[in-house]
């Protein structure tokens, strides 16, 4: 069997787990953006390994990414809102500007892309979006840190395994277009890989139990930390 | 390449910002700073600094004894084990000071510092750090500003006089060298009150200020 097609039915398990432990553990209300982003990715993945002749081909890989692209970045928003929900002074207006500002970037760009977009349109975009969406986590991560804002594991293990994903994707995309398709298997073995562990640590995440904080209850409420 | 730079780097970042990262550490800081626990936490901080002073001063108070009772080798290693004392006590300090740093970006007001005034030092060079200080009090806007300073000041003022007493303890004359130690010693404490006298404003401006309003001003 093709170790692609292999990595891709180890995907599809794992993001079953994810979601399946997400909803077990009751976390699927704490980030609807990734719950959307995991349903979209399962599809996808279904799709194009389940019927391949049909969908294992550049102009549906496009659109998906498309469909990514806009939930990455829902993604990294939501976080950001949820993490800064009782923080409104550590959420400065420039970043909220901005990140509404890439949204609707994105949206117009997934909306008006040519139907027949060359696969060279893509890789000209790709890591432009890549970069907006990764800046916009690494943002959220420097508030975060900077005001000591209580965040929750879950937000935190979808930031740390993001972004390290997104240069692995960026890399492959560069080195296939500086170096031509013929890598392409590899670099797509590359990013199927890493893809896999990203969701595997999601997987292991949502299905980990919380350790309680040691704090007031009057402290909790506060911070409204049940649940978060 | 641009983009693939501004990537690696940005995931260099988020990764050791939130690797780092200890929700339960930071869950702890808001509930030390939330929890109205302000005035039962100050003392266990005052008991546990007049415990060093005290562990200090009496191996300095030994060595001295020791030195009129000439025993030389018996006096260095008592001054030696007060060193030692605040060398750990130092430690500490400086961590707690930029834990207090930390957290005074989780106050939504601050109330203002108490100056160090270089009168209340006699080691020079801590004099000196107290009259910048001093200056900076002017310049500086915010009282948020002058309190990130102010411990600034202090965590550098620990360093200072623990190494007034570390050049204090190479002297060969043991009688001057000791009387010297007393003196950064002094200064030491000096500088230990004004810690806890920071860590006391922290707690009291986070206390003072409604605690749904502390949080909604971040």
């Amino acid at each position: 069997m093709d170790p692609r097609l292999l990595i891709g039915h180890a995907v599809k398990v794992v993001l079953v787990a994810a979601l399946v432990g997400l909803y077990a553990r009751g976390r699927s209300g704490r980030g609807l953006a990734i719950v959307a982003y995991l349903w979209a990715a399962l599809l996808g993945n279904s799709l194009t390994t389940l019927w391949p002749d049909l969908f294992f081909n550049y102009e549906f890989w496009m659109r998906r990414q498309a469909v990514f692209d806009v939930l990455k970045l829902l993604v990294g928003v939501e976080i950001a809102l949820r993490a800064f929900r009782i923080f409104p002074g550590a959420r400065a207006t420039w970043e909220r500007l901005v990140a509404a500002s890439v949204v609707v970037a994105t949206t117009s760009a997934f909306w008006f892309l040519p139907r027949e977009a060359p696969y060279g349109v893509l890789f000209a975009h790709q890591p432009q979006i890549i970069a907006a969406t990764v800046w916009l986590f690494t943002v959220t991560s420097l508030v975060i840190v900077h005001y000591r804002i209580p965040v929750a594991p879950w937000h935190r293990a979808i930031l740390l395994a993001f972004v390290p994903y997104q240069l692995v994707f960026t890399t492959s995309i560069a080195v296939m277009k500086n170096l031509g398709a013929s890598l392409h298997p590899a670099m797509g073995l590359l990013d199927s890989t890493a893809y896999l562990v990203m969701v595997a640590y999601w997987a292991q995440t949502a299905w980990r139990r919380e350790e309680p904080l040691a704090i007031s209850p009057a402290t909790r409420r506060t911070l409204q930390l049940e649940g978060a | 390449m641009l983009w693939l730079g501004l990537v690696a780097v940005s995931t260099i970042v988020v990764c050791v910002l939130l690797g780092r990262y200890d929700r339960a550490a930071v869950a702890r800081e808001w509930d030390m700073m939330l929890g109205g626990r302000a005035s039962e936490d100050i003392r266990t901080l005052e008991r546990a600094c007049e415990l060093d002073h005290m562990m200090a001063d009496d191996s300095w108070q030994a060595a001295w004894q020791a030195v009129k009772d000439d025993d030389r080798p018996e006096a260095v290693r008592l001054l030696d084990l007060s060193y030692q004392v605040l060398e750990a006590a130092t430690i500490n300090r400086r961590v707690r000071l930029r834990a207090v740093r930390v957290c005074a970006r989780m106050a939504a007001a601050m109330a203002p510092a108490p100056p160090l005034w270089p009168a209340h030092f006699e080691t020079t060079e801590i004099r000196t750090l107290a009259g910048v200080a001093i200056v900076l009090q002017h310049i500086l806007v915010s009282a948020y500003e002058r309190f990130v300073v102010q411990a600034h000041v202090l965590a550098l003022g620990f360093v200072l006089a623990l190494r007034a007493m570390r050049r204090a303890r190479g002297g060969r004359d043991l009688t001057t060298a000791l009387l010297r130690f007393d003196v950064a010693k002094m200064d030491w404490r000096s500088l230990d009150e004004a810690h806890v006298e920071m860590v006391r404003i922290l707690l009291v401006s986070a206390a003072a200020s409604r605690r749904d309003v502390a949080v909604a001003r971040l």
